[in-house]
């Protein structure tokens, strides 16, 4: 286990750190959010609300699918299914919605998404916890059927997604100067501010730390990995939902990115990948520097082919960077 | 190992994996090692001893009956030759996880790694026939494949980054850098000594994918069982720290382990690019989750430390197999991906379940 290597180092200091040191990483991931929004606002010809509104969706499902990674992380774990679920219930979604009443059964196709995605995410958690298996392998392996469900239910990319609820969701507010993701935006700061308050945050945390420790201290580790996962596997369903109303279309692989781009955007927020550190205010800036390093780009005239390299090489400066600490601990049996 | 000494000190214990040989050995349901009565007990303790051989076999089989049920064609020497040879590309991608994969780590890079190398293979060779041109395009896509191998490894070994984000974070590079090489189409075809490798015979009747599979699974069972790296590497995956205690190079190790990884891509890729005659985008992408299936099927534990080439070499020509009885069936893409997700799924609950926590 990762976590016998990552203990001592936090014995060391008594004292509590100060702030801007606890919080380097998640700090460093908003600076370079706010460096990449410098830039996007000098070379945009304009900044009115429309390119807000641009900015604020082209993040959003990241920031939410994020969420559950940052949650899976929390516990030592990780969650390969995450793109495969979007991909799932963005594809259900739009097999459920119809012309005939599109309210009605876009409400019904949110439900259906929400409630699939929680399933989803209860079947690895089962799998990882009461299996006793890796959570590498077993999310590969579910990622695999998810995404084979989610080419049963769309074969082909299209279907039906009603302008009411693309506007519900992507629109704008406020007499048309709030983007409505900005909103969003906020109501996930919210959850997640409340959610660190509850025992099961503190749980979550605690198993991440150490699965022995917690298991002494009369924690459900079990359990609570169960439901970090279904929490997961809910936000997956719920990031598939905004990549539904933002896309207005069913495509059963368009969300496969967001496995490794949540991921990324929980390395680049600061999170520990052995578990037991981090915070989901990191992992919003890291999605939204992932998301906007393509429009960047856009705007020097660089190639859309370099994307995905630049994003990939974003994900391995990060870890690299978080793994330097590596070279602090002494103990050579520790850095093994 | 004898069986009564391994029965004797992991008596009833169902529950124990900790990587090691022995953990696979378990004792009968009554608790009388070693004596056993009937042949039947005896079939069964055999059964449990060598599972990781059994198994694989056992499915091949049902998978050929089924094949022979549904299309009796399929089971002509003609047909499973020319499975063989399906199955020996994918071995040779699986060979390299296996390594990994007992280092206690995994590789997701090996779609683009291979992909990248056959492209810059297949762009370096540029259609020229010429010996001097060809040898040189297959060392640089070799090259190339064993320094990204030798990358991950790095990372891995020496910044402790989750092999799985490293592997990951390389394919994303990789499938950049493609994209970017090519400009978004690759060009240039197969060399002809790709093209032989891949689909030639010798002699008109044994394909020379099948003879260099040969070679290439001799020289890794010895490399795993007879040479000194191959024993550090099963003591890093059972336990780096211990490991580490008796002197073994740990970090070499895994960066060795890594470097042969991404050369076993680079390998598979050479041979794709003959089979289909050309590099194309995404030619990898298949074979990442087929590798895996392939060596879990084949027994070694996802823990590190346990399992070895010749249960990957069934688990390989099982999931081929499986792959095409599954088209003569009928089933497209997606109910493929899903039953690969279950069959990967059993597979762990067959042998890799780790220990419960009481610590």
């Amino acid at each position: 286990m990762a976590a016998v290597s990552a203990a001592p180092a936090a014995h060391r200091s008594v004292r509590r750190r100060p702030f801007v040191v606890r919080n380097a990483r998640p700090l460093l991931a908003w600076l370079l959010l706010l460096a990449l929004l410098v830039v996007y606002h000098r070379e945009a010809p304009r900044f009115g609300p429309r390119e807000q509104r641009s900015i604020a969706n082209s993040g959003m499902t990241l920031s939410i699918a994020g969420l559950g990674q940052t949650l899976v992380v929390l516990t030592g774990g990780i969650d390969l299914s995450v793109g495969p679920m979007v991909s799932m219930t963005n594809s259900l979604a739009s097999r459920i919605a119809n012309k005939e009443s599109p309210n009605s059964s876009m409400a019904l196709a949110a439900a259906a998404a929400l409630l699939v995605g929680a399933a989803c995410g209860l079947v690895n958690g089962l799998l990882v916890a009461y299996g006793r298996l890796q959570p590498i392998i077993v999310t590969l392996a579910t990622a695999s059927v998810w995404g084979g469900i989610a080419l049963y239910l769309r074969p082909d990319p299209g279907g039906f997604v009603p302008l009411s609820f693309s506007d519900l969701l992507t629109g704008m507010t406020l007499n048309r100067q709030l983007p409505k993701a900005v909103v969003l935006l906020g109501a996930l700061l919210i959850i997640w501010l409340v959610f660190r308050r509850t025992r099961l945050a503190t749980r979550i945390y605690a198993v991440g730390s150490s699965e022995g420790a917690a298991y002494m201290s009369g924690i459900n580790v079990a359990r609570t990995k169960v439901l970090a996962y279904t929490f997961a596997g809910l936000a997956s369903g719920a990031a598939g939902l905004f990549q539904t109303a933002q896309t207005a279309t069913g495509n059963a692989n368009a969300g496969n990115v967001y496995t490794l781009n949540s991921i990324a955007a929980v390395v680049l927020g600061g999170a520990s990948l052995a578990g037991g550190a981090g915070t989901y205010l990191g992992t919003i800036a890291g999605a939204y520097v992932i998301a906007l390093i393509p429009s960047v780009l856009f705007f020097f005239e660089v190639s859309t082919f370099y994307q995905q390299l630049f994003q990939g090489s974003i994900l391995l400066a990060a870890v690299s960077l978080g793994a330097l600490g590596i070279f602090r601990i002494r103990n050579r049996l520790e850095r093994l | 190992m004898s069986r009564l000494e391994g029965a004797g000190h992991r008596a009833g214990d169902g529950e124990v994996a900790d990587g090691s040989v022995d953990a696979r050995v378990r004792v009968p349901s009554d608790g009388t090692p070693d004596r056993l009565g009937s042949s039947t007990e005896r079939l069964l303790s055999f059964v449990r001893q060598n599972r990781s051989q059994v198994i694989p076999y056992v499915l091949i089989g049902l998978l050929l009956v089924v094949a022979a049920v549904r299309t009796p064609s399929f089971v002509t020497p003609g047909s499973l030759r020319q499975q063989l040879v399906l199955a020996s590309y994918l071995a040779i991608i699986a060979g390299g996880q296996t390594l990994v994969i007992l280092s206690g780590g995994i590789d997701l890079s090996v779609a683009w790694n291979l992909n990248f190398s056959a492209i810059l293979m297949t762009q370096t060779a540029a259609g020229s026939h010429e010996a001097g041109r060809v040898t040189w395009a297959v060392s640089l896509a070799l090259l190339a494949a064993a320094a990204v191998g030798f990358v991950n490894g790095l990372g891995v070994a020496y910044l402790r980054i989750p092999s799985l984000v490293m592997t990951l974070g390389m394919n994303a590079v990789l499938a950049g850098l493609t994209l970017v090489y090519t400009n978004g189409s690759p060009q240039g075809l197969a060399p002809p000594f790709a093209k032989s490798l891949a689909v030639g015979r010798l002699a008109g009747q044994v394909p020379y994918a099948l003879v260099f599979w040969l070679a290439f699974t001799v020289a890794l069972i010895f490399l795993l069982r007879r040479t000194v790296f191959g024993r550090r590497l099963y003591a890093v995956g059972n336990n780096p720290q211990a490991a580490y205690l008796s002197g073994v190079p740990v970090r070499r190790v895994l960066v060795a382990a890594y470097t042969l990884c991404g050369l076993c891509a680079g390998l598979a890729g050479i041979l794709l690019t003959g089979y289909s005659t050309q590099s194309y985008l995404g030619m990898g992408d298949r074979y990442v989750l087929q590798a895996i299936a392939a060596v879990v099927i084949g027994g070694t534990s996802i823990l590190g430390g346990s399992g070895g080439y010749g249960g990957t070499v069934a688990g390989a020509i099982t999931v081929v197999l499986l792959d095409n009885v599954l088209q003569i069936i009928g089933i497209e893409r997606a109910g493929q991906n899903i039953l690969y997700g279950f069959i990967i799924l059993v597979m762990l609950f067959v042998y890799g379940r780790s220990a419960r926590v009481r610590e």
